[in-house]
């Protein structure tokens, strides 16, 4: 059995542990409250722009557009990038091994397939895991925290879409984790180059199935439209504004998702550390015990030797 | 009483301002125009940079500074999109936000 003051030791140790996970659960519990919100604030917006997009897009605008130029013929010998998003701490129980893990499956996939993939990371955690695979990246940032603002996006995305209309790249996705709740954070590949006509009835908020090429209503409809200056011109300016804000989206759901993931892995820590502190606890009481009663015994069974 | 209509204002990251209105003014890349209620669907693509007036209720004014913007109207809803929008130079947000229903800082 243990001594004493070593279990006093520990259940001292697990105690401090305790309080630290204790105190990250509470900021990463701040913070993803604002985070929370930058997610929702980011909808409205995402919202009007695939609606307009929606109404505008025709399928004989899309062979005008570099951006809207779906891939012809067969992968073989195509140019992916693949944009990995990560965190740049740990702690997070599983997240970013998930994100990674994602991120493998589609690298094996697009070379199965004959892509060749440029890897650009964000993020430490990724960056770390792909040096240590040995694969060399593309571009890799740790500058972008747990505010992502749409210039961060601009500056990733800018050069993936001028290297896409030069037609060096063939497509660009973005591995990110989709932020459904603080508990549910599944990884997700988005297509964002080239880009996906949104449907105009189902608006932004589904990154994992980016809606397929809406039906004839909205084509239709675009026709109807007073457009000024013209649908070229206006669609123009749009889609890199669409690429852009997806990227964004992925960055704050990410950044949002990363702190409910570390919410919950130090929750569970923290209880874990209750459990364990409660069952030392109890076996430290039960060796205290036993100690003053070997001790009793021994003065009794003294004493009834002095009587003798 | 003009007929009102509901207007939007969002940016990338906030939806800025949001609430009944009489009537928008907006200057598009092809010059200036109202929208009032009725208004048949358009989309314009906005000066840069540019001012949008929104007219509320009881002849009010409400400007908003507005860059990378574009004016969607459809179905009786206007829409600015806006990468970058503000209330403009001069417009207490507190009070502007009193006006609107929704409201958040773009910055």
């Amino acid at each position: 059995m243990a001594k004493p003051r070593e279990l006093r030791r520990r259940i001292k140790s697990v105690q401090s542990t305790r309080k630290i996970t204790k105190t990250m659960e509470l900021v990463a519990t701040s913070k993803l409250k604002r985070a929370q919100d930058r997610v929702v604030a980011a909808r409205p917006y995402a919202a009007a722009l695939a609606e307009v997009i929606g109404d505008l897009y025709a399928p004989e605008l899309a062979e005008r557009f570099p951006l809207l130029r779906q891939p012809a013929g067969g992968a073989r010998g195509r140019r992916v990038a693949l944009v990995v998003i990560t965190a740049n701490r740990g702690l997070c129980g599983a997240f970013n091994a998930n994100l990674i893990r994602e991120a493998r499956r589609r690298i094996e996939q697009l070379e199965a397939e004959g892509a060749g993939v440029d890897l650009h990371l964000i993020g430490k955690k990724g960056i770390t895991y792909f040096k240590f695979a040995k694969r060399p990246a593309a571009s890799q940032r740790t500058d972008i925290g747990d505010k992502p603002s749409p210039s961060h996006a601009a500056e990733v995305v800018g050069p993936l879409i001028t290297q896409f209309e030069s037609g060096a790249l063939d497509a660009v996705e973005v591995v990110f984790a989709q932020f459904k709740s603080a508990v549910s954070t599944p990884p997700t590949t988005l297509r964002v180059l080239p880009i996906t006509p949104p449907n105009a009835t189902d608006p932004g908020r589904k990154p994992g199935d980016p809606g397929l090429a809406s039906g004839v209503s909205s084509v239709r409809r675009s026709a109807n439209y007073i457009l000024k200056p013209s649908a070229e011109a206006i669609l123009e300016q749009l889609l890199p504004l669409y690429v852009r804000n997806q990227l964004y989206r992925a960055l704050v759901e990410t950044a949002a998702a990363f702190l409910g993931a570390q919410r919950t892995a130090m929750k569970n820590a923290t209880d874990n550390a209750g459990d364990i502190i409660e069952l030392l606890q109890r076996t430290y009481n039960r060796a205290r015990q036993a100690q003053i009663t070997q001790e009793l015994a021994e003065i009794v069974g003294g004493a009834e030797a002095l009587k003798g | 009483m003009a007929k009102q209509f509901r207007v939007q204002v969002v940016s990338v990251e906030a939806l800025v301002w949001s609430g009944e209105s009489e009537m928008v003014v907006a200057r598009t890349t092809e010059g200036e125009l109202a929208v009032l209620a009725g208004h048949a669907p358009l989309l314009g693509q906005l000066k840069e940079p540019s001012r949008v007036r929104i007219k509320v209720n009881g002849g009010d004014e409400i400007g908003f500074d507005v860059a990378g913007g574009f004016l969607s109207v459809s179905n009786d809803d206007v829409t600015v999109l806006a990468e970058t929008a503000h209330p403009a130079q001069g417009e207490d947000p507190a009070a502007v936000a009193a006006r609107g229903t929704a409201t958040a800082e773009a910055h």
